[in-house]
């Protein structure tokens, strides 16, 4: 697989991603849920900007495979243990961070384990992108502390 | 260099710090009673430069073990000397206390504030005396000088510090080796090496460290400058306030000079170069290197533009390198270990280390010198061992007077000059200023503006002027006559400064003011708005520390007073204008005025809480009945919910007048008061004699009344209601949402608490109990199985001990109850077929740092474990049960279900208000008692108005007289809270802390230092009461307040 190749189809996973949140949008009934998911979604589409300005020129895939990789991250795992419910009307805060939590786990582990299986350039670009992915798992689990784990 | 071996080196510290604290004498003693004991032919002693650990001055290091004695006295010595220079023992008492545990550490390299250091510019400092230049030739000093004048062009030196990447340590951070090369190319001559020791940050020491500790590391690193180069002269601009630092530099100069290492022809070869000591007046704007370049000159210490730079037209108009102290301090170790070498420490754009004064609330000030792109909270908490009496850290100021504060939020960043400007500050020098709960940000800006603004040369107008007025407007603030339009003159002014200033320091002045904007702008508005300095430090603001920290704002002092007199009836009366909860708040309020009391700086804080518990029991026979402050009216308000804020609400409306029905879903009123808090803590006839006195204002009380069930926000509109209050608590247990959850033997939290209340307790007789969370409910919940008889009670925390949120009384009576506690464990599953047989957690370990400044637990592969357990309490938190809206969206809820609400406490729906944990999430009982007031006069408001809008009340106050001498209470000490032995309380819900008697109350609250009294002084007010005032609209809020 190209590098120009892995960033399309990294590109049309984020905008799957991006469809998914709004249409949960539209289907779950309270406003401070839909404003989750509207984070969640805007939070796609920069990640797909991202990845679009990469692949408009390679020295940029290198500045930003070089910045991701100077980032130090932790997957603190704090979703990988919970249930999952799929999205529906009564959907609540808790609901959407952990949905939100698993999908970027499997994302995460998806890029994570394509790293293992190539070499080089494309090696690190797979690392660079499990990276932002655990970012993003990162941000949704940190919201999960602060709202549901205030005694814990 | 002919020195015999001795038998033990005993290195006393002599740096600045330590002098302070008395280490000449102890280096005297040390030295008299050496030779007293004969022993000056075994024993060496060295007085050397700043070991850096300040905090625990005088400091005193014994080699070949490596002993570290701190806070080592005169009077200490003869011991010292006995035990371990004759004897060979340790001193326990001498040495370093660990002090979370209090261990003791004996030897220096298992010191923690020393262990993630890395001492590379400060590795002699503390090592060598600093007055002996064989000592530094010993640890490889001058041969760096040797290999640059015997094997290196000038070409190979200012290439191999260009390949270094060292960036200038004096803040701004531009490539050392890339000036030195500027300089190098420049055409004209002579040329001159500078150093800037014009430290001026207050609080800030490094230089002055370096060049006290190891004054030659500077010397051989401005020679070599020199030769790369190409300058034969060159000048130490040090700061006149730097006596020791001065005679050391001299001292230093005349050795080297002696040994043919600096002047004419140094060691042997050509190359001459000879330097000179300037000494500055003290004027910060030298710091600034055209200012300091002038004032070499015989100037005024002035800036002036550039370019020309200096390398190009420098001291009398000739090319010149000026470097700061710790750059050039660096240089030897780089030409020795070689570029890569350096390159490879800290971050790779930042490469090499940084030394920071660390000064503050922090329990281990002083001197750090730590690799580059090191974690801003491992400095704070790791090597400067975290925040005094275990207060929350605020924000750290760096960079010093023209730096910036960094929040909590950014504990995680990497200390390096890249990042930290990221977050809105700078490196800097190397000030760091640490700050907690109590510093006011908005005060913490105006100290540093006032020092910048005073340092102003006055050359330039926006510096001079924009400093002036930026400081007119803090001052306006602090003393709270701002307005919010201050704010953006603030931030005009701030651009302007730093769009038009001619030098750094006008360019920079705004930087605290900015910064604190950036993420404090909460307190500024605080300040502007409510009128109130959130952390109690503003003098116009603050009458006193513990009524700023009450959230009801009770007249602390007035009642306190009162009670030292024995006149409890007029104290409880001052109470309760603002809290009618005293019964309750003298059992279970976490009182926060003690944790802010004034005394607590001298030796313990007073014992409010329990001088309050004193006053209401002892009025308990004599019922209150609340006087009435308005007509009678027929606007009938409506509160759903029989807690602290439902009630105090409802209380405030009926004495403004108005019929008041509170309706309450369970079977008795009190809310989590009654249904929450376990009997031990709060007895429910004492609770019950707080409520009575409401309902005798003609607050009427409907039990077993529940929204959506028995009536709904519509129906009160029918029947009459004109405004309705939302004070549901939050009583829903989160949940833990791991598998097997579901099973049999798994009872939330709040519930199980709410069963026992109810009299309708689980049987848990010999039963494993397991809890989850650290909260106050989780701790609740271990004490109560405990005494339902559970043969074990573990509790399940995935933090630190010292994360919990659970009062630390509350924790230590669980402790010595027997609980067991799993820290840092998380659980993962819930074992069991149907009922529950155990659960699996997973062991974590702290990782870096989260929003709250708290370690983020991270799981440690392959730690899984199972607990056995018959039940499993989760308790991780608590939000309000929404059931009743069914996802209606007509009221706006937040993410954990709480009410999104306006300033003035009203909810998306017309007429309806909310207060307590519903809005604010699980509180205590004075928080909601605060929201009770404020949401009561935010619906009188409405009714009289028919406009919601923010409004602030100005508490009253008391002038009560002091008839007895403070100076008799100077020594007296806190009391002990008696308890009901452990014991006695197994299988029983009898309550476990017991009043004070009355002649303790008495005399406990005399030692209050009556704070009120010297701000009537201080402020040159009156000594008259004044009566509580609604101040007029403080801000446009009409409906949701225009938000």
């Amino acid at each position: 697989m190209s590098i120009e190749e892995i960033l399309h189809e990294a590109i049309q996973g984020e905008i799957e991603s991006y469809e998914l949140y709004t249409n949960a949008i539209e289907l779950v009934k309270q406003e401070h849920v839909k404003e989750t998911l509207r984070e969640l979604a805007q939070e796609e589409l920069g990640h797909k900007a991202a990845l679009e300005r990469m692949a408009a020129s390679p020295g940029s895939v290198r500045r930003g495979v070089k910045r991701l990789q100077r980032t130090p991250i932790q997957d603190y795992r704090i979703g990988d243990h919970l249930v999952v419910k799929p999205l529906g009307p009564d959907s609540t805060f808790q609901d959407v961070c952990i949905f939100a939590s698993r999908k970027e786990q499997q994302s995460y582990e998806l890029y994570r384990d394509l790293a293992e299986e190539n070499e080089g350039e494309v090696r690190a670009l797979f690392e660079a992108m499990a990276k932002d992915e655990l970012r993003h798992k990162n941000l949704v689990e940190g919201w999960y502390e602060e709202v549901i784990y205030q005694d814990f | 260099m002919s020195e015999a071996l001795r038998r033990a080196n005993v290195l006393v510290c002599g740096g600045t710090g330590c002098e302070a604290s008395g280490s000449h004498d102890t280096f005297q003693r040390l030295t008299e009673e050496v030779e007293r004991r004969g022993l000056t032919n075994e024993v060496q002693l060295i007085h050397t430069g700043c070991r850096g650990f300040c905090a625990m001055g005088p400091i005193v290091i014994i080699y070949p073990e490596g002993i570290f004695y701190c806070q080592v006295q005169g009077e200490d010595i003869p011991l010292l000397v006995e035990e371990t220079l004759v004897k060979g023992h340790i001193v326990e008492r001498l040495t370093y206390k660990e002090p979370a545990a209090h261990q003791a550490v004996p030897f220096y390299s298992q010191i923690p504030f020393y262990e993630k250091q890395k001492r590379i510019i400060l590795r002699n400092c503390g090592m060598i005396d600093p007055e002996n230049l064989e000592e530094y030739i010993a640890r490889d000093g001058y041969q760096a000088l040797g290999k640059v004048l015997s094997t290196m062009t000038p070409r190979d030196v200012y290439g191999e510090v260009k390949a270094s990447k060292l960036r200038g340590r004096g803040g701004a951070g531009f490539l050392t080796g890339l000036k030195w090369e500027f300089t190098a190319r420049a055409q004209a001559e002579p040329k001159y090496v500078v150093c800037n020791a014009d430290e001026g940050d207050p609080g800030a020491f490094m230089d002055r460290s370096v060049i006290e500790g190891d004054p030659h590391s500077l010397l051989e690193g401005m020679i070599i400058c020199g030769y790369a180069i190409g300058a034969r002269e060159g000048y130490v601009y040090c700061r006149a306030e730097y006596p020791l630092a001065i005679k050391r530099l001299e001292i230093a100069m005349a050795q080297a000079e002696e040994y043919g290492l600096l002047g004419d022809n140094i060691l042997g070869t050509d190359f001459s170069f000879h330097l000179h000591v300037k000494e500055g007046a003290g004027a910060f704007v030298c710091g600034e290197e055209t200012a300091l370049l002038a004032s070499i000159e015989g100037r005024r210490g002035e800036p002036r533009p550039r370019p020309p730079f200096p390398a190009v037209v420098g001291l009398w108009g000739k090319p010149t390198n000026l470097n700061n102290v710790k750059s050039y301090a660096s240089v030897p170790q780089i030409i020795l270990n070689g570029a890569k070498w350096f390159a490879s420490i800290g971050s790779p754009e930042s490469p090499g280390t940084a030394i920071f004064a660390l000064t503050g609330k922090v329990n281990n000030t002083g001197l750090v010198e730590v690799p580059m792109g090191i974690m801003l909270g491992e400095i704070i908490f790791d090597i400067g061992g975290g925040i005094p009496n275990g207060k929350p850290f605020k924000a750290v100021q760096t960079g010093g007077p023209l730096g910036g504060c960094i929040p909590v939020q950014h504990l995680n960043v990497p200390v390096d000059f890249d990042s930290l400007k990221e977050v809105g500050a700078v490196m800097g020098s190397g000030g760091m200023i640490v700050v907690d709960e109590d510093t006011c940000m908005v005060e913490f800006a105006k100290f540093f503006l006032t020092f910048a603004t005073a340092e102003s040369c006055g050359k330039c107008v926006p510096c001079r002027m924009g400093g002036k007025r930026m400081l007119e407007v803090l001052t306006r603030i602090t003393e709270g006559r701002g307005r919010l339009q201050d704010l953006v003159t603030l931030r005009e002014l701030a651009a302007g400064m730093e769009e038009a200033s001619l030098c750094a320091l006008g360019q920079l002045t705004p930087g605290p003011v900015k910064s604190a904007l950036q993420y404090f702008e909460d307190e500024f508005i605080a300040h502007i708005v409510d009128k109130r300095c959130p952390a109690g430090a503003c003098t116009s603001l603050v009458r006193a520390r513990c009524i700023n920290a009450c959230p009801a704002d009770v007249d602390v002092p007035s009642y306190v007073a009162l009670v030292a007199q024995g006149r409890y009836a007029e104290a409880l009366e001052i109470h309760r204008r603002t809290n009618p909860f005293p019964l309750v708040c003298g059992r279970v309020c976490p009182a926060f005025c003690e944790d802010r009391c004034r005394r607590a700086d001298i030796d313990e804080a007073i014992a409010i809480r329990d001088a309050k518990r004193f006053m209401a029991d002892h009025e308990l026979e004599r019922p209150w009945t609340p006087p009435r402050y308005g007509e009678a009216k027929d606007q009938k308000v409506a509160v759903v919910g029989s807690g602290p804020a439902g009630l105090t609400a409802a209380l405030r409306l009926a004495q403004q007048g108005y019929p008041v029905t509170v309706f309450e879903q369970l079977p008795a009123p009190g809310g989590m008061m009654a249904f929450g808090i376990p009997d031990y803590r709060l007895p429910r006839d004492i609770l019950n004699a707080d409520i009575e006195a409401i309902t005798r204002a003609g607050v009427e009380i409907r039990c077993n009344q529940a929204l959506g069930r028995d009536f709904s926000l519509d129906s009160l509109s029918e029947d009459g209601y004109s405004a309705v209050v939302l004070a549901i608590g939050a009583h829903k247990s989160s949940k833990l949402r791991i598998e097997g959850e579901e099973k049999e033997g798994v009872l939330p939290g709040v519930d199980f608490l709410r069963e026992v209340a109810l009299d309708n307790p689980p049987d848990l007789t010999g039963k494993r109990v397991g809890v989850v969370g650290g909260g106050n409910v989780a701790i609740d919940a271990v004490r109560t199985a405990w005494r339902l008889g559970a043969s074990q009670v573990h509790v399940i925390y995935r933090r630190l001990r010292e994360d919990m949120p659970a009062y630390e009384e509350e924790i230590k009576a669980a402790e010595e109850e027997g609980a067991i506690f799993h820290f840092l464990t998380n659980p993962t599953r819930v074992l069991g077929d149907g009922h529950v047989t155990g659960v699996e957690c997973l062991v974590h370990e702290p990782g870096d740092f989260d929003r709250s400044g708290r370690r983020r637990p991270v799981p440690v592969p392959g730690s899984e474990f199972t607990l056995d357990l018959d039940v499993l309490i989760p308790a991780i938190g608590q939000s309000p049960d929404v059931e009743w809206l069914a996802g209606d969206p007509a009221i706006a809820l937040q993410r954990n279900n709480t009410f999104e609400v306006s300033g003035a406490l009203c909810t998306s729906r017309e007429g309806v208000f909310a207060a307590g944990d519903a809005v604010l999430g699980p509180a205590t009982v004075v928080e909601a008692v605060a929201q009770g007031n404020e949401v009561a006069r935010a619906v009188d408001h409405y009714l009289r108005t028919g406009t919601t809008e923010k409004t602030v009340m100005m508490p009253g106050y008391e002038v009560v007289e002091q008839p007895f001498d403070l100076d008799e209470y100077a020594d007296a000490r806190r009391p002990h809270r008696p308890e009901l032995p452990v014991g006695e309380r197994r299988g029983n819900f009898r309550e476990v802390e017991l009043g004070l008697d009355e002649e303790t109350a008495r005399e406990e609250c005399k030692r209050c230092l009556r704070c009120d009294l010297e701000w009537l002084e201080t402020m040159q007010l009156a000594f008259e009461p004044v009566p509580a005032r609604q101040a007029s609209k403080v801000f446009s809020a009409s409906r949701r307040d225009n938000q």
